[in-house]
């Protein structure tokens, strides 16, 4: 039984409710079991949370095939310090708890619609906390997650080479040219 | 080599690593004198940079047998550019740096172009320890090639107005030479690097022996028109040390034509750009006369008191801390800028108990740098249907227009200014979403042309902004290591206001919206333009260097590099060490031929 089964059950036990309030209760047990590990599971659920954001489209595949998760594992976990490492893996957890309170059901096992769905309100939600937020302060988790997916995937093979143009070695610049509506940029 | 060279004899002293460390003795050791021809050249170069890839093969072409002395590790042009041809998803971080590199790095992160992709050509902060008296960021690069890797390749003249100006409005001792007496030797470097560019026949930057220019894209060219139509001001296209159409002569280097990749700093291919790897030392060692010894710190130049002249150079060796001493009938100190003055200080002898040629006592006095505080960018509607071929390697250049003629402004100096438009990515998705399909469709699509622009002014030198060697601290080599003591003035803050409102108003003026004017409070240093400590100048009593970048009192010792500026100018300064040095490289050619030297 993986982590997500576990942290399912556990919902289903106790209610709805309870992951909604969980962190209002200091100290209470359950939430031991909603740590991020960065384990595999965590980073498909990565993968998934991407492909809601940027999704395998007719002119290009989506943020999974591109593993945004893998990137994103390695860039929070060397690059972001231990504070914002620990932020984003609990925002990771709070997007199972918002889908459990939502949905009954963890991320995972949301349907495509129930996904993009839940993700637009936290989306909203990022915005308008992020716009309020101090100077320096810290981003909402969920626009990290963005960020995170967005630079990995359009920096990745697949994001650069097929939902963008990449020229390794354009050998000319012109400085000027007709831009037909609908191409896309340059990686 | 040639025959009107005479040779010194030479000394070699050797010790172990272990002695090193007790550095009060340093040399009081035994001396070894086998092999002591072999340590005896023409001429010493010291630094493989910018400049001393000049000195060398300068140096080389007339005869001279040349040692070039740096401290870093070899760089083999190709060979050593391990990221060259790598697309963005084999970096780990994708560019980025870890937070623990960061963390250890604070200092070296900072810099313009370091990266994932060209971190192995910036040397790490712990390696390398200054002290900052006031908040001082030394970018460097230790290796063969120096920064000449790495740089930014912009290449625009002085003018005369530079030359002039600390005299005219009496800020800063007078130059001893002026534009004329460069502008030969500008062409001489820009023939043979290859500089694009285009003749555009301003007073305020003087026009060179171009190769073709990279364009200017649709709203770059709005913004030239409308600044020469409403102000006067002249944007024109990058003058960049690119081979936009090679020469022969380039060919000849083995260099190839840019391709417009703009990765420069990670090394080129085809040697599109000029870097003293690509392009001056593989020239000077087709003579034969050039030898390069990497991993060799320079200690001091010796002096003879007994000879009253400089014999030579001792250094020791990176890695094992031996020490070896090599000689040479002329030495060029092209370490950059700081590291010259720390050089000379360090060398100290009866007659010159306070660094090499230092009667005056403004060795590592005078220090400037570049202000480059100020940032504008824009918005701007409109120009949909147009879009650009990929990337331009250079970036369009406004010329200076401030204190020309006259001083019109409450400051002295001028600025340059970089500016260049682009296409951002990323437009409204049509459904309003900031995820999902059409979110990603709109992020795939250019959006909006933006601007930006960022100043390079002149400083002030003066004789408080100083670097003199640490009384206390050594680095692992024995030296005393550097204290920086260089800041900014109120001249600076007014300048950077000033920049700050005539290009916002200069955008507001052309159509741009949502300008954003940004003093950005970096330290100094981070320009990567610091200059002078050696100051050339008319009068050896408040200078370092003749007309010639000759040391006053030690004729034979030439420097070369940013050390020697008198003042700072408000242009890109690399061009005019190279020219510089090639104009006294020729000279000490000259009178050693007439056995002067
Ligand atoms: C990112 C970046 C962008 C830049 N952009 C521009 C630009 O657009 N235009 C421009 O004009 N300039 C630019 N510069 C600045 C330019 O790189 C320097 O002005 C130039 O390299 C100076 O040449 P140099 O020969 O004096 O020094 P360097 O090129 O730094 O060479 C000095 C050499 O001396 C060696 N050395 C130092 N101390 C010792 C010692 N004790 N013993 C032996 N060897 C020693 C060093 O290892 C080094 O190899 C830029 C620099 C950087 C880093």
């Amino acid at each position: 039984m993986n982590r997500r089964q576990a942290l399912s059950k556990s919902a289903a036990v106790l209610g709805g409710t309870f992951l909604a309030t969980a962190g209002l209760l200091p100290g209470c047990a359950p939430k031991e079991v909603k740590v991020w590990s960065w384990s595999e599971q965590d980073v498909n659920l990565l993968d998934e949370l991407g492909e809601v954001i940027l999704p395998t489209t007719a002119t290009s595949p989506g943020a999974k095939e591109a593993r945004v998760g893998e990137y994103i594992r390695v860039m929070v976990k060397e690059c972001l310090d231990e504070d914002q490492q620990k932020a984003f893996g609990d925002g990771m957890v709070a997007i199972d708890e918002l889908s459990e309170t939502k949905y009954k059901k963890v991320f995972m096992e949301l349907s495509v619609k129930e996904r993009h769905d839940l993700l637009i309100g936290l989306d909203n939600e990022a915005i308008a906390y992020d716009t309020k937020r101090k100077p320096g302060g810290e981003r909402h988790y969920f626009s990290v997650l963005k960020n995170l997916t967005m630079e990995g995937y359009f920096t990745s093979g697949v994001g650069a080479t097929k939902a963008l143009r990449y020229v390794p070695i354009p050998a000319r610049y012109d400085g000027c040219i007709e831009y037909t509506p609908g191409t896309p940029a340059w990686a | 080599m040639s025959a009107h060279f005479n040779r010194i004899i030479p000394i070699v002293y050797c010790m172990t690593a272990h002695t090193v460390e007790m550095s009060d003795s340093l040399f009081n050791i035994n001396i070894n004198s086998t092999g002591a021809d072999e340590n005896t050249y023409d001429a010493i170069v010291i630094g493989s940079g910018i400049s001393g890839g000049w000195a060398a093969k300068e140096l080389c072409e007339h005869g001279a047998k040349t040692l070039v002395l740096e401290r870093g590790r070899n760089v083999e042009h190709l060979k050593d550019y391990p990221t060259m041809s790598k697309d963005p998803w084999e970096f780990k971080h994708r560019g980025q740096m870890t937070k623990e590199f960061l963390t250890e790095n604070p200092l070296i992160s900072k810099a313009a172009g370091f990266g994932e992709d060209t971190a192995h050509f910036f040397v790490k902060d712990k390696d390398h320890p200054y002290e900052q008296e006031k908040p001082f960021d030394w970018i460097r690069g230790y290796q063969v090639g120096g920064k000449s890797i790495i740089w930014g390749r912009a290449c625009q003249r002085w003018s005369n107005f530079e030359f002039t100006a600390p005299a005219r409005f009496g800020y800063g001792m007078d130059w001893p030479i002026r534009y004329n007496d460069v502008a030969p030797w500008y062409s001489h470097v820009e023939k043979f690097i290859g500089v694009c560019g285009n003749k555009d026949g301003v007073e305020a930057m003087p026009d060179g022996e171009f190769l073709p220019p990279f364009d200017l894209n649709c709203v770059e060219q709005h913004v030239k028109n409308e600044f020469k139509r409403q102000f006067g001001r002249f944007l024109v296209q990058g003058r960049w040390a690119h081979l936009s159409v090679p020469n022969e002569i380039h060919t000849e280097q083995g260099r190839g034509r840019c391709l417009s990749r703009n990765l420069c700093m990670r090394g080129c291919p085809y040697g599109g750009y000029f870097s003293s790897l690509s392009s001056t030392l593989p020239w000077a060692s087709k003579t034969n006369n050039l030898t390069i010894r990497p991993f060799s710190v320079v200690h001091s130049v010796i002096f003879d008191d007994k000879k009253q002249r400089a014999i030579g150079v001792r250094v020791i060796d990176t890695n094992t801390k031996e020490i070896t001493d090599f000689f040479a009938k002329v030495i060029f100190v092209n370490a950059s800028a700081l590291n010259s003055s720390l050089i000379l200080l360090n060398s100290t002898s009866e007659r010159f108990p306070d660094g090499l040629g230092n009667d005056s006592g403004t060795l590592g006095k005078y220090v400037g740098f570049h202000l480059y505080r100020g940032g504008v960018g824009g918005e701007i509607d409109g120009f949909e249907d147009k879009y650009y071929y990929v990337r331009n390697p250079t970036e369009p250049i406004i010329a200076n227009y401030r204190n020309l003629h006259q001083q019109d402004t409450d400051y002295v100096g001028g600025f340059t200014t970089f500016m260049s438009a682009y296409r951002s990515r990323g437009t409204q998705a049509t459904d309003g979403s900031g995820i999902g399909q059409e979110f990603k469709h709109a992020s795939t699509l250019p959006g909006k042309w933006k601007i930006y622009g960022y100043m390079q002014g002149e400083t002030i030198m003066k004789a408080t902004n100083h670097v003199r060697l640490s009384k206390e601290k050594k680095d692992q080599w024995g030296i005393p290591i550097l204290v920086t003591s260089v800041g900014y003035d109120d001249n600076d803050e007014k300048m950077i206001k000033d920049f700050l409102t005539e290009t916002s108003t200069m955008l507001e003026r052309s159509g741009f919206k949502n300008i954003v004017a940004h003093d950005n409070k970096q330290a100094p240093g981070l320009d990567i333009h610091e200059m002078g400590g050696v100051r050339m100048g008319a009068d050896p009593k408040t200078s370092m260097l003749n007309k010639w970048n000759q040391l006053h009192q030690c004729k034979n010792v030439f420097v070369t590099d940013g050390g020697c500026m008198t003042s700072t100018g408000n242009q890109s300064p690399s061009i005019l060490y190279m020219a510089l040095t090639a104009r006294s490289a020729n000279y000490a050619i000259k009178e050693m031929k007439k056995g002067t030297l």
